[in-house]
């Protein structure tokens, strides 16, 4: 696993990189859950909600294609799932746009409504990880209330995701070199893989030791959180007065 | 199954976010009295095998594919509140990083996968090995082996509960759960083979964290691996035959579009159960089992059916688990377990 | 007597599997010494190392800038003795290099300006200035041995203590780390097999053997005696042989044995 896919973008400058995790975190949260709080039926009046995320991922310089290759990647259970309402929701609607009008199985519009909640959370989603560090986001969220050794695992776990990927990279190398066919391979692999976690467990026991020698002790120290810039703030009242937005907006339609 | 935003209602995710944070609370609670405090650390390093572990797919139906998942693995080893800890780490990674469920619905995911998984395992484990420190071969199979089936199984099952609660998708509770269930039963059955087979191994490295094994054969006991082997395609064929009961209003009219089972002269099957009976009529070894308007019967015994074959070609697969002869090239040396870390 | 900085009396060690690690170890090490902790695999020296700031629980008497080792000093002493460890990605435990460094800072509870600013003047100190927001898997394997020092580094330790600092090394980078010890440390202990290195960077060696100390005394004069070197597995250093080689038959006998140092 090449450490650089999944940093690669995180570590670009712009704008939007610069903003503050927690305040993107939030932000994030927000314009989702207003998505997601809207009626089933609803299609049209998901559509604004695709606006700001994608004009931030614009915005910051990540690359379109991969944003896109990410979302294919990440569709086929929002789809499959979409897909089966037009299956299961056989009565007739009427669905229009502007002077064309038709009459479409209520599965079809209730798909596309799952199917336009999905890209808008993905497309945010998609913002946060590829703009903010995970350590940021580690951090962010242990200031949102996630306790601090919950977000340490995190923090470590990402740190070390690396160095055993290819731990794994080798050791499947070594024992595909020694095992002949594919009967071989099962009971190598399962060897293998205990070398491993007990390597795992060597390696996690060293870093326990290292941890402790600088004065770890049981409680992680509040990392020094770097102050909100005004600019946070203002993104933040941005993101909660657009869902707001949207979402009353949405209601006062219906009502 | 990493669920996503657009399947829950706020009111659903919400509570699951309650559920998961009090949930984690209580496990964190736990491990810090459990375990030496300064262990949990130790877990960002073994999470982070789970997660690499996560990474190696293999083919469960035509479509899916399904991966190792690792609660059970760290539950044994680790005790449930640890290894609670150590799989919300994960689930928080994918999220972030791979965009593997959505954000609304971590809540959810963090119950599924980081709870109910590693405190199911642990409960099934100890029920069965008796939580003693000499067990028997065919028993420490079992153990592993069930709780790894029994925990997936769980996680999966409150997939379909948690959408039908939200209502947002409009395929039926029973459809969707025999789906995620009969899917999930395979990916259940691979990780307690895994399982059991990782922690055979790991008793002989680091005898002090696994309970001993009374034996010093290698490889599953065959019964056994035959007996879970079997038991698991059943358990697929009934919840795929289960979900697929419940398509007839879907499947009668798609069928009767593609105008399949229309010999001339002959009426369009009215349902897919009829359509059913029909196949089985003209190529039902069993004819007699297809009893007019039980449609229901014959799909689950055309299911067991099923699971019959999967067991023949699973069995293949049983077999590799076994190894007679001594291996003298094991993984890492055999013999003495590792001193513990820090000598010169 | 006034206390030595480190003064180690009796101190022994087993693993809970009975395998006896240190046995009856006693040393003294004063303020700006530099000792070269030698000897073959598995004589103790990395368990020592780790016995001085309580990370294996041994008898014996530890004392450290006059603290007893005990759980109520063990924070102050893990401030005093700086201990780098054998591999790096064992130490860089974080997902940026700033919050390695910053990690035993922010654990002493020094507030948010005090260790941004120990954390950048420790990265400067040992030539990684601006590498703040990289990731361990990112650096190189001398970068990554710098980092580690670092990390300790921020706290201020009095003594360092190092365990195989140059195992793995390329030549510039072994240089390298040659120069910034000699800027940064005033006291360290060196746990090695390079014994080059540790020639040039020690005047005083300790040599280890099987748990106890087998020899105690000049650097030099250590290393230069071939029967003590091969009877507990090590060599002379090649720079100390090619030297004696280029030595006159009238000087040659300083080689062999009347100058080596105490020996227990």
């Amino acid at each position: 696993m090449h450490h650089a896919s999944i940093d690669r973008y995180a570590s670009l400058e712009s704008p939007v990189h610069r903003l503050d995790a927690r305040a993107k975190l939030v932000a994030v949260l927000v314009c989702t859950a207003a998505a997601v709080s809207e009626p089933r039926h609803e299609v049209a009046g998901l559509l604004p909600y695709l606006v700001p995320p994608a004009a931030l991922i614009l915005a910051s310089g990540v690359p379109v294609s991969f944003i896109l290759k990410r979302l294919l990647v990440i569709s086929p259970f929002a789809l499959s799932v979409a897909a089966l309402n037009p299956i299961f929701e056989t009565w007739p609607v009427r669905v229009g746009l502007g002077p064309w009008e038709t009459t479409v199985r209520a599965g079809w519009v209730t798909g596309g409504s799952i199917l336009l909640k999905f890209l808008v959370s993905a497309l945010a989603l998609l913002l946060l990880a590829t703009t903010t560090r995970l350590s940021r986001l580690a951090g962010a969220m242990s200031s949102l209330g996630v306790p601090r050794a919950l977000a340490m695992q995190v923090a470590l776990l990402y740190r070390f995701v690396f160095l055993v990927v290819d731990e794994f990279g080798r050791a499947h190398r070594a024992a595909s070199a020694r095992a002949v066919g594919s009967k071989g391979l099962a009971p190598a692999a399962a060897a293998a893989l205990a070398g491993l976690f007990a390597r795992a467990l060597r390696r996690a026991e060293r870093v326990t030791q290292a941890m402790t020698a600088r004065g770890f002790d049981g409680s992680f120290a509040g990392a020094s959180a770097a102050r909100l810039r005004a600019a946070d703030v203002l993104f933040v009242a941005a993101a909660l007065a657009l869902s707001a937005g949207l979402r009353l907006r949405g209601l006062w339609l219906e009502g | 199954m990493h669920m996503g935003n657009e399947l829950l209602t706020l009111p659903v995710a919400g509570a699951l976010f309650a559920g998961a944070a009090g949930g984690l609370g209580y496990a964190s609670a736990k491990a810090r009295k459990g375990l030496d405090e300064k262990k949990v650390p130790l877990l960002g390093v073994l999470g982070a095998f789970v997660f690499a572990a996560q990474m190696v797919n293999f083919p469960v139906l035509p479509g899916t594919s399904g991966h190792f998942v690792g609660a059970t693995l760290l539950a044994v080893v680790l005790g449930p509140h640890a290894a609670a800890l150590g799989m919300a780490a994960i689930v928080i990674v994918q999220c972030l990083v791979f965009q593997d469920g959505g954000l609304l619905a971590l809540g959810a995911n963090l119950v599924n996968m980081a709870l109910v998984g590693p405190y199911v395992a642990h409960a099934i484990f100890s029920a069965i090995s008796g939580g003693g420190r000499d067990v028997s071969r065919a028993r420490f199979y079992a153990a592993s082996f069930l709780a790894a089936l029994g925990s997936v199984l769980a996680g999966a099952i409150l997939v379909p509960i948690e959408v039908s609660v939200s209502g947002v998708s409009a395929a039926p509770f029973l459809f969707f759960l025999g789906v995620m269930a009969g899917v999930h039963a395979v990916i259940g059955a691979a990780e307690g083979a895994i399982t059991f087979a990782v922690l055979a191994a790991l008793a002989r490295l680091r005898p002090d964290l696994v309970p001993v094994l009374r034996d010093e054969r290698r490889g599953a006991p065959l019964g056994a691996a035959l007996a879970s082997v079997l038991a698991a395609a059943a358990l697929v064929g009934g919840f795929l035959s289960l979900a697929a009961s419940e398509l007839p209003d879907g499947l009668d009219s798609t069928l009767e579009r593609l105008e399949v089972l229309k010999p001339a002269g002959e009426e369009p099957a009215r349902s897919a159960a009829d359509a059913a009976e029909r196949i089985g009529e003209k190529i039902a070894i069993f004819p007699d089992y297809s009893r007019p308007g039980g449609g229901w019967y014959w799909t689950t015994v055309s299911g067991i059916l099923g699971a019959a074959l999967v067991l023949g070609v699973a069995s293949a697969a049983a077999r590799a688990l076994r190894t007679g002869r001594p291996r003298a090239d094991a993984a890492s040396a055999g013999g003495r377990p590792d001193p513990p870390p820090g000598p010169a | 007597m006034p206390d030595a900085l480190i003064a180690l009396e009796d101190v022994r060690f087993a693993y809970p599997g009975g395998e006896r690690a240190l046995r009856g170890v006693s040393l003294r090490i004063e303020a700006g010494e530099h000792v070269a902790l030698i000897g073959p695999n598995g004589a103790g020296k990395s368990t020592l190392l780790l016995a001085l700031v309580g990370l294996v629980p041994a008898e014996g008497t530890i004392r450290v800038g006059g603290l007893e080792l005990s759980r109520a000093t063990l924070r102050e002493i893990r401030r005093k003795i700086g201990l780098v460890f054998q591999d790096p990605d064992d130490q860089l435990f974080m997902p940026e290099l700033a919050e390695d460094v910053a990690f035993g800072p922010a654990q002493m509870g020094l507030d948010a300006e005090e260790v941004a600013a120990r954390t950048a003047s420790a990265l400067e100190s040992v030539g990684l200035a601006g590498f703040g927001r990289r990731s361990p898997h990112s650096l190189s394997g001398g970068e990554k041995r710098a980092a580690s020092l670092a990390t300790v580094l921020s706290m201020r330790p009095e003594v360092l203590a190092l365990d195989e600092p140059t195992a793995g090394l390329d030549p510039r980078s072994r240089r390298r780390f040659v120069e910034v010890l000699r800027r940064v440390g005033r006291t360290w202990i060196l746990a090695t097999h390079d014994l080059e290195t540790a020639l040039e960077l020690c005047e005083r060696a300790v040599l280890l053997e099987a748990g106890a100390v087998a020899a105690d005394g000049p650097a030099r004069a250590i290393l230069s005696d071939a029967a003590l070197m091969e009877k507990s597995g090590l060599e002379v250093p090649l720079s100390i042989r090619l030297g004696a080689a280029r030595a006159t038959p009238a000087t040659a006998g300083s080689r062999a044995g009347s100058e080596t140092g105490r020996q227990v």
